[in-house]
């Protein structure tokens, strides 16, 4: 008996339990709701902005381009005439300063030849002046040279000449006294050589060597 | 006692010293039991002076018998041997055996002696000989002569004296 209000508690609890998360399921669920809601409008804005930004960078994408094909084209003439002028000044310089330049030229090739005319005609009166006094000077040593060196030189030969012969006879003496001995020895047969120291003998013993 | 005539055995200083050498083997060994004189001087001489050694002691009439007669003759020879004079001869050749015995022959029959001769050889002397004796020099070869008819030439040749050649 007592299990009855037991049970009629659990019944109650269990429905307020099923009260509670089906009230709470309702909650979520319209809070998903709201928040799906949200989120579709937080991407429809995003997408907007997106969008909005997209075409506005094209547009100033757009305007950047044309302004600097304007640039450009402006530029590009400028160059152009730029260039043209230019060329026109160069050529103008290249013009002027060929003509300084020959001018330049001229003038220098000139002086260059005068100056060397100049040189070569005070060269040529140096050197004569300088070979005539070479010739003075060989002249006066040439006389010296047949005063005073000549004789002495010629003296000198004639003694070497004569110191020469002198000293080649000597040799030929020396040469005549060591050969002709031998010479003559072997010139002599043994019978002569005996004969000869006989008759030495006999002058020795009449000189009275064996006394 | 006969006079020695030793110029059979030598004549030069050289071989006399060699002569009484080979004498003085033969004298030691007189007083051997089996001395044979005739082989001994054949053995130290040869059989020529081995034979002109036995004449000499038939001159000389030394018995072979008697071995104190053989050694004090032989001891004898050679004294006399050493006593003899030296004669330097200088000779531009060099003379053989026979042409030494020839001038050793012409001392004995010049000056009745024997000499012993000392031979000295000097091709500069050309000819003839220079001799020294008695301590006494003499030359008598064809060099003197020679240098003083090449002097006497060159001088010809040259006309200013010149200086004699060296001896």
């Amino acid at each position: 008996m007592p299990t009855l209000p037991l049970q009629i508690i659990q019944v109650v609890a269990d429905l307020a339990i099923f009260f509670f998360i089906g009230y709470y399921f309702l909650k979520l669920r319209a809070k998903e709701a709201e928040l799906d809601k949200r989120e579709g409008k937080v991407d429809a804005d995003y997408h907007q902005i997106v969008d909005t930004a997209l075409a506005k960078e094209r547009k100033i994408l757009e305007d950047a381009t044309a302004e600097a094909d304007q640039i450009i084209a402006g530029a590009r003439h400028v160059s152009q005439s730029a260039k043209d002028e230019v060329s026109r000044a160069l050529q103008l310089m290249v013009v002027d300063i060929q003509k300084e330049a020959m001018d330049t030229a001229k003038n220098f090739t000139s002086n260059y030849q005068l100056t060397l005319k100049q040189l070569s005609a005070q060269s040529t009166t140096d050197f004569q002046e300088i070979v005539k006094g070479l010739k003075n000077d060989l002249q006066i040593q040439i006389q010296q040279f047949h005063q005073n060196l000549l004789p002495v030189l010629e003296k000198q030969l004639e003694d070497y000449r004569t110191a020469r012969l002198a000293q080649t006879e000597k040799m030929v003496t020396s040469i005549v006294q060591k050969a002709a001995p031998e010479i003559l020895n072997r010139s002599l047969s043994l019978e002569d050589h005996r004969s000869l120291v006989l008759e030495s003998l006999e002058k020795a013993k009449k000189a009275g060597a064996f006394d | 006692m006969e006079t020695l005539d030793l110029s059979d055995f030598f004549t030069s200083k050289a071989e006399s010293s060699d002569f009484c050498s080979r004498l003085a083997t033969v004298s030691q060994s007189v007083y051997e039991t089996d001395f044979d004189l005739q082989k001994a001087l054949l053995e130290q001489f040869g059989i020529l002076k081995k034979d002109k050694f036995m004449a000499l002691l038939r001159d000389n009439e030394i018995s072979i018998e008697s071995n104190s007669d053989l050694q004090e003759f032989m001891n004898k020879i050679c004294q006399k041997a050493s006593a003899l004079p030296t004669v330097t001869i200088s000779l531009a050749f060099e003379p053989d055996e026979t042409i030494l015995k020839e001038f050793s022959s012409w001392f004995v029959l010049n000056t009745n002696h024997q000499v012993l001769i000392d031979i000295q050889i000097d091709p500069s002397l050309i000819a003839g000989a220079s001799i020294t004796s008695n301590g006494k020099f003499h030359d008598f070869s064809a060099k003197s002569k020679f240098n003083q008819m090449l002097s006497d030439f060159l001088n010809s040749q040259s006309g200013p004296t010149l200086p004699a050649s060296p001896a």
